[in-house]
C-alpha cells in the first residue's frame, strides 16, 4: 500500500504500518486506521495505551520508527513549505491538557492561530476570537485572564477555542471532556456534532467518555494490544465480540451509557 | 463538505471574492443576498459589503444564501452581526444548503446581544500611570520584604524540629545540590580568581613601581585577595549561578503544584527544598573561597614572575611574612553568611512565584539581581564593621 501515493481520496486520515518507539519500548506496532472525511472518530483505549502518542503521530509531533500518516492528503512528516501551511491551516488541535500559551491572555491565545494565517485588521480578530470564546462556552470575561487564572475545564475549553478559530477542515481533540462538568460535557458533544454536521467537519478525538462515544461519534476506532484492534460505525464496534470492547461498553458504566441508546432506538 | 457537494479537492478552494446585493423585498422588507465566500479570509471585504447595509430597522429582512459559495462560522459571523444591528421587525433565512441555515442561526444565537463598548480602555491623565507603578512597586518592595522576613523566620522555626530528628536531614538532596553549587562551580571560580589575581598583581606592581616598592604586590594581593576579593568573587559567581537556579527550580515546581502537593502530604517544602540547597552553599561556598583564594594568589605570583621579576620562591617567602591568619579568617568567615543569603534569596523568589512561565523567569532574573546585591552590600557592611573594632 505504501507505493501507491493516495488510495483513499475520500480519507482525511490515512495511517499505515505506524510503529512507534521511545527508546526501547514500543507503543505503536503496526497501526492501520482510515478517517473518511465527515467521520466523527473516537479512539478508546486504556490509559498508556498510546492514544495520545497516535493522535501526536498524526500531527507529526513524534516520527515513527516506521509506517506513514496522512492528514487531508498530505504526509505530515515529510510536508514542507506551502504544503504543511495549507494543512496548518486546515486543521485544529485541542491537547489533552489545553496547551495554552501561559503568558497570553484567553483571547490572545486564540488570536495567535488567526495572527499566523490572515491579515485581518485586529478589530476582526477580536470578534471572531471572541465569538470562538463563546461557542467553546466560556463567559465572555474569561477572554482577558490568563491560562494560570483559569479552571482546569475552563482551560480545556479556551484550548478548544483556539481550536477552532480557523474554522479548520479537520480537528484533533484528545480528551475534550474530561474535567468538565456534566453539563458543560453535553454541551461540548453538541457543539462538536453541531460543527460536524454544519462544516464537514472531520474530527477525530480521543475520548474516555462513554457518552461524547455514542452521542456524537460516528464511528470508533479500538486501541489495545499496540495496534487498532476494531474501527467501525460505533454500533458494529459495541456488537462487537472483542474481549476488551466487551469489558469496556458491557461493564458497568458501559451498560448505564449504553441503555439510553437501546432505549433511544 | 457534505455529500451532496461535489468532492473537495485535496485542497479545498479558498477564493478571495465575496459580495452583498441589497434589494427591496415585499412588504417594505429588504432583501440581503450574499454571494461568493464568506470565509475568515475574506472577512474583511465582508464586512465593508455590509457597511452599506446601515439604515432604518426595515419590517422584514430576507437573507437569501443561494447565491452562498462556501460559508464558514467566521462569514457566518459578520452576517449574523449586521442582522443583529439591522434590527429588523421580522428575519427570514432563504436558500443555501440546510447546513448553511443552521450555521447562520447557530451563529445568531451564540453573538452578544448588542454591539460592545466602543472603547474600553480608560484615559488617563498623562504621567499617572508612571506615577502608579512607581507607587505599586514601592509598596511591593515594602510587602515583599515583610514577606521576605516571614520566610527567614519559617526557616528558622524548622531548624530545632530537624535538630531533633535527625533521620528526616535531606542527605540526599543536599549532597546533590553540594555537586551542583560547589563542585561544577569550582573550574569557573578557579580560572577567574586566576586570572583577576594576575590582573590585581600588574595593577599593584604599575602603582608601586613609582616608589620603588614592588614588592609591596604581594601584600597588596595577598592583602586584597584573602580579606575580600576571594570571598567576594566565589560569592557573586554562586549568586548568579545558584540563586538562578533555585528560583528556577523551585518556581517551576510551584507553577507545576508540585509544592502543593507536598504540603498536601504533610511534606515541608521548606525542608525538603530550601534546607538542602541552603545547607549546600553554606558548606560548598567557604570551600570555593579558598579555591578562590588560592588561585588568585597563584594568579599574582605568576604574573609577578612573568612580568615583574618577582621569582616564585621570593613571592612564597614575602608571602609569609606579609600575610596574617586574621585576613585570611574574616574573609572566610564572610562566606557561610553570604552563602545564606545567596539561598535564603534564591528559594524565596522561587517560592514567589505563581502560575505562568512568564512569572518563573521574572522571579529568576529578580533571585539574581537581588542576591548579588545583597552580597555586595554585606560586604561593605563588615568591611566597615571589621576596621570599626579593628580587625
Ligand atoms: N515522550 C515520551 N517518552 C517516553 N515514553 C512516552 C512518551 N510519551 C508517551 N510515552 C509512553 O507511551 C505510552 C502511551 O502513552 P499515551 O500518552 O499515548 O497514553 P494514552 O493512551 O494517551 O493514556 P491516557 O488515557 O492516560 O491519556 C505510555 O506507556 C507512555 O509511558
Ligand atoms: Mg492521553
Amino acid at each position: 500500500m505504501t507505493d501507491t501515493p493516495r488510495c483513499e481520496p475520500e480519507a482525511a486520515v490515512v495511517v499505515r504500518g505506524l510503529v512507534t518507539r521511545f527508546g526501547g519500548r514500543v507503543v505503536h506496532d503496526g497501526v492501520d486506521l482510515v478517517v473518511g472525511r465527515g467521520d466523527v472518530l473516537g479512539i478508546v483505549g486504556a490509559s498508556g495505551s498510546g492514544k495520545s502518542v497516535l493522535l501526536r503521530a498524526m500531527l507529526g509531533l513524534v516520527r515513527p520508527a516506521a509506517g506513514r500518516v496522512e492528514v487531508l492528503g498530505v504526509d505530515v512528516r515529510r510536508a514542507t513549505g506551502a504544503l504543511r501551511t495549507a494543512l496548518e491551516r486546515r486543521r485544529g488541535v485541542l491537547f489533552q491538557d489545553g496547551a495554552l500559551f501561559s503568558t497570553l491572555s484567553v483571547l490572545e491565545n486564540v488570536k495567535v492561530p488567526l495572527r499566523r494565517f490572515t491579515r485581518l485588521p485586529d478589530r476582526l480578530l477580536d470578534e471572531v476570537a471572541r465569538l470562538r470564546i463563546r461557542m467553546a462556552g466560556l463567559p465572555d470575561d474569561a477572554a482577558y485572564r490568563r491560562p494560570a487564572e483559569l479552571s482546569g475545564g475552563m482551560r480545556k475549553r479556551a484550548g478548544l477555542a483556539r481550536a477552532l478559530a480557523l474554522d479548520p477542515e479537520i480537528l484533533f481533540l484528545d480528551e475534550p471532556t474530561a474535567g468538565l462538568d456534566p453539563i458543560g460535557a453535553a454541551a461540548l458533544d453538541r457543539l462538536v456534532a453541531d460543527l460536524a454536521s454544519m462544516l464537514g467537519l472531520t474530527v477525530v478525538m480521543v475520548t474516555h467518555d462513554l457518552d461524547s462515544l455514542l452521542t456524537v461519534c460516528t464511528r470508533i476506532a479500538v486501541l489495545a494490544g499496540r495496534r487498532i484492534v476494531i474501527c467501525g460505525p460505533v454500533d458494529e464496534v459495541i456488537a462487537s465480540g472483542h474481549p476488551w470492547v466487551k469489558e469496556y461498553f458491557h461493564g458497568p458504566r458501559g451498560r448505564a451509557a449504553t441503555r439510553g441508546r437501546r432505549q433511544g432506538e | 463538505m457534505s455529500p451532496s457537494e461535489p468532492a473537495a479537492p485535496p485542497r479545498s478552494p479558498r477564493p478571495t471574492a465575496c459580495d452583498l446585493a441589497i434589494t427591496p423585498a415585499q412588504h417594505s422588507g429588504i432583501r440581503w443576498a450574499p454571494s461568493g465566500c464568506w470565509t475568515l479570509e475574506t472577512l474583511e471585504q465582508a464586512e465593508r459589503a455590509l457597511a452599506q447595509t446601515a439604515g432604518a430597522p426595515p419590517a422584514v429582512l430576507v437573507l437569501d444564501l443561494s447565491s452562498l459559495v462556501a460559508l464558514d462560522t467566521a462569514g457566518a459571523l459578520m452576517l449574523a452581526r449586521a442582522v443583529r444591528d439591522a434590527r429588523p421587525a421580522e428575519i427570514a433565512i432563504r436558500g443555501g444548503t440546510d447546513a448553511q441555515r443552521a450555521l447562520v442561526e447557530a451563529i445568531r444565537g451564540r453573538i452578544e446581544p448588542s454591539a460592545p463598548p466602543a472603547a474600553e480602555r480608560r484615559r488617563d491623565i498623562p504621567g499617572a500611570a508612571l506615577l502608579a507603578r512607581i507607587g505599586a512597586a514601592v509598596i511591593e518592595a515594602a510587602a515583599e520584604s515583610g514577606r521576605q522576613l516571614g520566610f527567614l523566620g519559617r526557616l528558622l522555626t524548622t531548624l530545632p524540629r530537624l535538630a531533633r530528628s535527625p533521620r528526616d536531614w535531606p542527605i540526599v538532596p543536599f549532597v546533590a545540590h553540594l555537586e551542583r553549587a560547589g563542585v561544577d562551580a569550582t573550574p569557573l571560580v578557579g580560572l577567574l580568581s586566576l586570572m583577576i589575581g594576575g590582573v590585581l598583581a600588574v595593577l599593584g606592581a604599575d602603582l608601586l613601581a613609582r616608589f620603588g616598592a614592588e614588592i609591596f604586590t604581594v601584600n597588596l594581593v595577598s592583602f586584597a585577595f584573602l580579606r575580600e576579593f576571594g570571598v567576594l568573587l566565589a560569592a557573586i559567581l554562586v549568586a548568579g549561578r545558584s540563586a538562578s537556579a533555585f528560583a528556577a527550580e523551585i518556581g517551576s515546581m510551584k507553577s507545576r503544584e508540585e509544592i502543593d502537593a507536598m504540603e498536601v502530604l504533610g511534606l515541608d517544602p521548606l525542608e525538603r527544598l530550601v534546607i538542602p540547597r541552603i545547607a549546600a552553599l553554606v558548606l560548598a561556598l567557604p570551600l570555593l573561597t579558598v579555591v578562590a583564594d588560592a588561585l588568585g594568589l597563584l594568579g599574582g605570583a605568576i604574573v609577578s614572575a612573568l612580568l615583574l621579576d618577582i621569582s616564585p620562591s621570593l613571592f612564597m617567602a614575602r608571602l609569609q611574612e606579609a600575610t596574617e591568619l586574621r585576613h585570611f579568617a574574616t574573609g572566610l568567615l564572610k562566606a557561610p553568611i553570604f552563602a545564606v543569603l545567596i539561598g535564603l534569596i534564591g528559594c524565596f523568589q522561587g517560592l514567589q512565584v505563581e502560575g505562568d512561565a512568564e512569572s518563573v523567569g521574572r522571579r529568576t532574573t529578580r533571585a539574581v539581581v537581588q542576591a548579588i546585591f545583597a552580597v555586595i552590600l554585606a560586604d561593605a557592611f563588615f568591611a566597615v564593621l571589621l576596621l570599626e573594632i579593628g580587625l
